[in-house]
């Protein structure tokens, strides 16, 4: 891969991170995943 | 010898598990740091995890009975992702880290080879059928439920341990995800990162970025004389230096009599012109 070529990859899936973290945020996603978290998952113990 | 690296990922393993007073009274961390994806693979049910697990995240986002695609989380993934690849998994993934202690047991050693590599492309089909699949279809965290070790090793052993009420809960599922563990800790003492090579289905997410990252190693194609000395030396099921199994730590640059091995400079795009 040449380096023009990963810099114009690198850029675009950066412009998407960013993107989807924002419309995350926004949708307040953040909470969700802190919710999930701050309970504890039966499932990943082998319990649920 | 303690290679940097090595410093690396104790720090990492340390910091991402610092709420060690959980670990006394079997509590988990409750903090807003729950928010927020740890790149590595880390039980954010472990009584020490300061942050969540970027796969239980995404499989419990998935899992919801209206279905809403998780952009926060694939955002998270696709930044670990292009910022450092499957650098990730040899530097800040505590399971990782854990592997390669494993790996030191003095016990017979099965080296790569063409079935390691066939075995390789488990861990996508791993990705697809427990991490995506089950949870859409059967609305049950799969991957989590049924295989992840980590959350047996780092939450299920020591909240049952702490908590009688947990303990009580134990049934089938437990004693099948305990079997599960020890067959992994005896896999990854005779293989080395057993579980990451062939089942991590974060390995198999960052591998895709491989290419692109900002961080890992590459090659100076000017440099090389294609040897093969660096992928013989390499105890991953690589082709290439690089490529979709590279971990990037950076151990072959020892045997490349060319130094053609090297970390990539992230600003190359921009201050390099060719």
């Amino acid at each position: 891969m040449s380096r023009d070529k990963r810099g114009v990859y690198r850029a675009v899936i950066i412009l998407v991170a960013v993107a989807f973290i924002a419309i995350g945020l926004f949708g307040n996603e953040f909470f969700d995943v802190m919710s999930k978290g701050v309970m504890i998952c039966l499932e990943c113990m082998g319990i649920g | 010898m303690i290679t940097k690296r090595k410093y690396t990922q104790l720090l990492a393993a340390v910091i991402l598990n610092s709420n060690f007073n959980g670990f006394l009274t079997g509590r988990i961390y409750k903090g807003d740091l729950k928010g927020v994806c740890a790149p590595g693979l880390n039980c954010y049910s472990c009584p020490g995890a300061l942050a969540s697990c970027p796969l239980g995240s995404l499989q419990s986002a998935l899992v919801k009975p209206s279905f809403k695609f998780p952009f926060y989380i694939a955002g998270t993934l696709l930044l670990f992702g292009v910022l450092f690849g499957r650098m990730i998994c040899s530097f800040l993934c505590p399971f990782g880290f854990l592997q390669e202690l494993l790996y030191k047991i003095p016990l017979p050693k099965i080296k790569k080879n063409r079935f390691t590599r066939i075995l390789s492309y488990l861990k996508y089909l791993i990705l697809a059928v427990f991490v995506i699949g089950i949870p859409l279809v059967n609305l049950a965290p799969g991957f989590c439920k049924y295989i992840c070790p980590a959350g047996t090793l780092e939450a299920g052993i020591p909240l049952t341990l702490a908590d009688q009420n947990l303990r009580a809960q134990i049934g089938f599922l437990f004693s099948w995800k305990v079997f599960v563990l020890v067959v992994f800790i005896c896999v990854c003492a005779m293989v080395y990162r057993g579980f990451c090579r062939f089942v991590c289905p974060l390995g198999a997410i960052y591998s895709f970025f491989n290419y692109t990252s900002f961080f890992g190693v590459e090659v100076e194609k000017d440099k090389c004389t294609g040897c093969n000395a660096c992928v013989k030396y390499c105890k991953m099921d690589v082709l290439k230096v690089g490529d979709r199994e590279c971990i990037s730590c950076g151990e072959c640059r020892v045997v490349c009599k060319n130094k053609a091995i090297r970390y990539k400079n992230p600003l190359d795009n921009f201050v390099r012109k060719h």
